[in-house]
């Protein structure tokens, strides 16, 4: 008898301990499960990827910006195109000389831009007026911003592209809909259903595997959150505990609003789209406020299958999903019947789906790298920043275009020098734009791939730019010098151009003209038309090198050493380095510090960053001038004529440029508005075997044709103190009869009349 | 002589001596400008300015300079968006750089003497902020030139060239 109740105590002391060990196992790992919900759910819950967009258009009335530009601007920003009928939000209709566009609510750095109809008239190619349109009144407008378009995203390592939404902002039918769809004792049960589990639990063991879910919302964002999608029942053991634990710490509506936010919608490309802001931009084009309820129907009824579902995949499956949400909402008497019929007979009409947008990932890089200098890569993956940058879409285009188009014949011409050619490499193109009055870069390209090779070489190719250097040597020769002195030489000074050896620091060197051809005397103008060595560096040898490596130096050239060679652009230099110092002959001697991102923006509207125009005196204005009108004579009868002949009108000014053995082809060009750099050659500085002339410029060419048309038609304004003498092109004298070019001068620095 | 004209003359010559100028920057509507403008590429730019000139008001300089900008990239030519930019610049103390945007104004302004003269005094003014006192006493002599009825070009070149 002792022994038996001896025996029963150690069993009952054995299974106390059991007991004792399954509560201390299972509250730690309550606690364990605690501590990772209260992780997840306090303060920032999602990791928001940050937002780069392009430059917006500010249209106004007689803007040139033609009407197939607009429809095109509007189908990358996912407008839908109708036929006939009014616009909705998201909506554009174009005919006869009009376009009506149903704007979709956006904020950019002015503001935040309300949803409205607005009717932009067109004559010809330029906008007549524009007028918005509401509660059939018609309004005037002098500007309108145009939503900005997505440049590219700074993901996290999961691509996940998510809108938040607060749970007072979402309609309330669309709350409905999830309840009832997913869970309609939400408010009620305390995190697991005790109904949904059995009717799950009966159906698995019939089918003897485990094939249905009956889970409530906050057990469905528990496994979203922290669990694989295995339905094993270790995995549900443990989503209970911390679904139990997430119910009591937090309340219905923010559990409910998490789940609103993190359930998975649909996929765009390579990221997926998480949440019913997010889907209601993706699918329609609109916030979810603006969204009927047959689309929140459409929406919710995702939920289940998002790939199968889809209104992008099968419109009439769609359809049928979202009837059986609606007759739902009905049947539960959420919505009336009249609702009910309205929404179930509304046609299912997704926006058209932006696809095939190529990022131009080289500027994006850029731009990560500039924004890393203030914020680390957790803020710039994690906290929904929207950036601002000023790449214009347009721009871009053309410059990725003009590549594209000029790309073959270059490679027809390199091949048939290939013997000169020891690269294996394709030759790389390199092209940056910008505004010469604020810096801001219009289009960026970085290299023929970024798939192939993310060497950036518009900041990273540290080449060298041979003739393209020759404008400030020439603007060093034509500035006024200290103590009033005049200037070396003005545009009409008669310079040697015969082979000469020179002579510094007691080495001897000769210099050549392209294809060894001289010229004898020629003016200032004709040596840089023509882009003349031998009379570049003598004009240099009368500047003098410290004054020379002082201007380089201030335009922005690092580590420019005191060689005659400088001259002839034997110093280092990035197309981005090139491209800002020309800025100062088409900004009248300021030079203007690239500008690619404009303003950052946090989620709450705050303002962290905001970059406006640099600029830095370098030269007068009126040596400016003179260097631009010299300028202009390379593109109107020097190297760069062939622009003129491709029939590029308007002001332009630019200078062609290859380096030693044609291992670098160049030329920057500028309109009074816009200046572009291009760099044609191979990454390891083999040979290309292309001029300036031959290489860069082509491609400049097919940018400037194509840009065009966006192009305010502007002139180069002469300064007032600038004065013009009717000159003898080849003697540079003041001539009054016979052949005679119009020359710009400093006051007080016109040659002598002709004998 | 008769004391009422007398009086009148003196009047008359007070007037002469003090100059006084109508311009008011921080008060013009770029709104009526632009209105009057038949060039819709500079009444846009002008509108823009005007939205620059309300973040002004505010205090809002980051904001102010990048309507400026935009409207400059709209009208490179408009010499009242590079007035407002170059403010925008001096109430942040960049007065290097708000000395040569009130020039590159200044140069642009080709018919309108007083804004040209105001652009000119505004770059006098910083470069004395900058302590670059004789290329501020220029500014200000070539305002005065430009203009006689501008007070602040004449207030300064006075200033100056008493410390001189």
């Amino acid at each position: 008898m002792g022994k038996k109740k001896k025996k029963r105590k150690t069993k009952l002391r054995l299974l106390f301990l059991l007991g004792l060990g399954v509560l201390v196992v299972g509250l730690l790992y309550a606690v364990d499960a605690g501590r990772q919900v209260t992780g997840r759910m306090s303060g920032k819950i999602f990791s928001l990827p940050s937002r780069v967009y392009y430059s917006a258009p500010v249209l106004y009335p007689g803007m040139p910006f033609p009407p197939k530009v607009l429809k095109s601007y509007l189908d990358r920003l996912g407008y839908q195109s109708i036929e006939k009928g009014a616009v909705d939000t998201g909506q554009y209709r174009r005919w006869d000389d009009r376009i009506m566009i149903g704007l979709r609510a956006f904020h950019d750095p002015a503001g935040k831009n309300p949803a409205r109809a607005v009717l932009v008239r067109y004559q010809d190619e330029e906008i007549r007026d524009i007028h918005a349109h509401s509660q059939g009144k018609e309004n005037e407008l002098f500007t309108l911003h145009l939503e900005p378009e997505l440049l590219g995203e700074f993901f996290k390592s999961k691509r996940e592209e998510r809108t938040l939404v607060r749970l007072d902002d979402v309609p309330a039918t669309l709350k409905e809909a999830v309840l009832s769809m997913e869970d309609h004792r939400f408010y009620s049960h305390w995190g697991i259903s005790l109904h949904g589990t059995l009717r799950a639990l009966w159906a698995n063991l019939r089918g003897g595997g485990v094939s249905q879910g009956g889970s409530t919302l906050t057990q469905q964002l528990m496994k979203n959150f922290f669990l694989t999608h295995e339905r094993t029942f270790s995995r549900k053991i443990r989503e209970a505990i911390m679904t139990l634990v997430a119910e009591a710490l937090y309340s219905k509506d923010q559990i409910f609003e998490a789940y609103l936010n993190e359930i998975y919608l649909g996929q765009r490309g390579s990221a997926s789209v998480h949440g019913f802001g997010e889907a209601s931009k993706f699918y329609f084009s609109k916030t979810l406020q603006e969204t009927t309820l047959a689309e929140q129907a459409l929406l919710v009824g995702l939920i289940s299958s998002p790939g199968r579902y889809s209104p992008y995949r099968n419109i009439e499956r769609a359809a049928e999903r979202r009837n059986l949400v609606l007759r739902k909402l009905w049947a539960e008497k959420k919505i009336s019947e009249a609702a009910y019929e309205l929404a179930r007979t509304e046609v299912v009409s997704p926006r058209g789906r932006v696809v095939g947008n190529e990022t131009p990932a080289y500027f994006v890089d850029y731009v990560r790298r500039e924004l890393n200098e203030r914020f680390s890569d957790s803020e710039l993956t994690e906290d929904g920043l929207e950036i601002f940058t000023n790449l214009d879409s347009n721009f871009q285009r053309a410059a990725e275009s003009a590549i594209k188009k000029v790309i073959p014949s270059l490679e027809k011409r390199i091949s048939k020098k290939r013997e000169k050619i020891d690269s294996d490499e394709p030759f790389q193109v390199a092209l940056v734009s910008m505004v010469p009055q604020t810096g801001a870069i219009k289009a960026w390209v970085g290299g023929r791939s970024y798939e192939k090779s993310q060497f950036n070489r518009v900041v990273q190719a540290l080449r060298q730019p041979g003739s393209v250097v020759k404008p400030f040597v020439y603007a060093a020769a034509l500035s006024t010098r200290k103590k009033n002195l005049p200037p070396v030489a003005t545009a009409s000074t008669i310079l040697d151009d015969r082979a000469t050896t020179f002579s510094h620091a007691g080495r001897d060197w000769s210099p050549k003209n392209y294809n060894e051809v001289y010229a004898g005397e020629v003016t200032v103008r004709s040596a840089l038309e023509r882009s003349l060595n031998v009379a570049t560096i003598n004009l240099a040898s009368q500047v003098g090198l410290p004054r020379l490596t002082a201007l380089f130096s201030d335009s922005g050239f690092q580590g420019v050493q005191a060689l005659p060679s400088a001259v002839l652009g034997s110093i280092e230099v990035t197309p981005l380095m090139l491209a800002r110092a020309y800025t100062m002959f088409a900004n009248g001697g300021l030079r203007t510090e690239p500008l690619g991102i404009s303003v950052v923006i946090d989620p709450k509207g705050h303002r962290l960053e905001q970059r406006t125009p640099k600029v830095k005196r370098v030269l007068s204005e009126d040596v400016a001038f003179l260097m631009t009108y010299l300028m202009q004579g390379v593109v109107d009868r020097g190297t760069a004529v062939s622009a003129r002949k491709w029939g590029l009108i308007g002001d332009l000014a630019g200078k062609t440029g290859t380096t030693d053995d044609e291992r670098d082809s160049w030329f920057v060009g500028f309109s009074p508005t816009l200046l572009t750099a291009v760099w044609v050659g191979f990454d390891d500085g083999s040979t290309v075997g292309l001029t300036g002339a031959g290489g860069a410029l082509q491609i400049w060419i097919q940018y400037m044709k194509k840009v065009g048309q966006f192009l305010p038609k502007e002139t180069f304004h002469p300064p007032k103190s600038i004065q013009f003498y009717k000159i003898d092109r080849k003697r540079g004298c003041v001539r009054a009869k016979g052949e005679k070019w119009l020359e710009a001068f400093l006051p007080g620095t016109e040659p002598a009349k002709c004998r | 002589m008769k004391p009422q004209i007398l009086v009148l003359l003196l009047l008359f010559m007070a007037a002469c001596q003090a100059p006084k100028t109508s311009l008011t920057p921080e008060r013009t509507s770029m709104e009526l400008l632009a209105q009057k403008e038949n060039r819709p590429r500079r009444a846009a730019s002008l509108r823009l300015v005007e939205g620059g000139r309300k973040d002004l008001t505010t205090s809002r300089f980051g904001q102010a300079a990048q309507k400026f900008s935009q409207a400059i990239e709209v009208d490179a030519g408009n010499p009242y968006a590079y007035f407002y930019l170059g403010v925008a610049r001096y109430r942040t103390g960049r007065f290097d750089e708000s000395a040569e945007i009130f020039l590159r104004s200044s140069n642009l302004f080709v018919d309108a003497n007083d804004w040209r003269a105001e652009a000119l005094t505004r770059r006098g003014e910083s470069f004395e902020k900058i302590g670059r006192i004789e290329d501020a006493r220029l500014a200000y002599e070539r305002a005065r030139k430009i203009d006689f009825g501008n007070e602040r070009a004449h207030k300064g070149w006075y200033r100056l060239s008493d410390q001189m």
